[in-house]
């Protein structure tokens, strides 16, 4: 370990430093590939998830009050990350945008203690459009909603701090 | 390589999967996860971890109390693991909103983990 304490720049290696360092079995080329391999053999197992946790998302979005509470809208994030993380890992792009979408939202409902369910349900509307085995969306199309959804997250934060 | 051993803290388990496999393909078949702050703060001081993947938002706590704990612990072992922090959260201009971590404390990734953070 070296200290250096003016600029207070700690350098500790650990057998994770070392093994960087030295020869290994495979390539680069040859980890990244098997890597991709292993997260693309699980697309069967885990779509079907992406398509259970869309309609779960539906569900409860329908089920909502008028005015809901803080635990629901953690309950929503839950769901919102998942759906998030698949639609990345297994290249859905428009669900993706969706639901990063969605958890900004999200994050400004709590932050600002906004407690209207609308905005939340045109995001899940918007994600049915964009399921896994959907007809493609034309991208004049697509923009025109991604843009939808940008005016609405605005919308909902300058209305809460025009409240403030 | 198989001696190096990951710790991953996070509660969505299909994310842990994904990471799992990613790990496994670059050959550390023994990747350990947990799904929360209070968790993964008992099993770090009692196992030689040699990398900590932490989601940033986790049902007891944020991803950047667990790291502020790791950072004051007295273990240099501890106290100096290689942090790669998660967030699928970001503000309109990209920049993560969590963890409020300066460069020095961690390495934070946007979601989902793709291989090219690992490199």
């Amino acid at each position: 370990m070296k200290m250096n304490e003016s600029a207070r720049v700690v350098y500790y290696r650990n057998s994770l430093h070392y093994l960087l360092k030295s020869q290994g079995d495979v390539t680069r080329e040859q980890a990244l590939a098997a890597a991709r391999s292993n997260v693309e053999g699980l697309a069967d197992d885990l779509l079907p998830v992406l398509h259970a946790e869309i309609d779960k998302l539906e569900a409860l979005v329908a089920s909502a009050p008028d005015s809901i509470s803080e635990s629901f809208i953690r309950e929503v994030f839950d769901r919102q990350s998942i759906i998030f993380n698949l639609a990345g890992t297994f290249g859905c792009a428009g669900l993706r945008h969706i639901s990063e979408s969605l958890g900004d939202l999200l994050a400004d409902m709590i932050e600002l203690d906004i407690r209207r369910v609308e905005p939340i349900y045109v995001h899940v509307r918007a994600a049915r459009m964009f399921r896994p085995g959907m007809p493609p969306v034309l991208d004049e199309a697509q923009a025109r909603l991604f843009n939808h959804l940008a005016s609405v997250r605005h919308f909902v934060r300058s209305e809460a701090k025009g409240r403030s | 390589m198989r001696f190096v051993l990951p710790l991953i803290v996070d509660s969505d388990q299909f994310a842990v999967e994904i990471l799992r496999q990613i790990f496994e393909g670059f050959g550390l078949p023994e990747a350990r996860s947990v799904d929360n702050v209070e968790a993964a703060r008992e099993l770090l001081p009692d196992r030689k971890f040699d990398l900590l993947v932490c989601e940033a938002m986790l049902k007891d706590g944020l991803g950047a109390d667990l790291v502020r704990w790791v950072r004051a612990q007295a273990n240099p072992r501890l106290r100096y693991i290689p942090i790669v922090m998660l967030t699928g959260q970001v503000g309109e201009l990209g920049e993560a909103k969590e963890p409020n971590l300066s460069q020095d404390e961690i390495d934070g990734f946007m979601k989902p983990a793709r291989m090219m953070v690992f490199e």
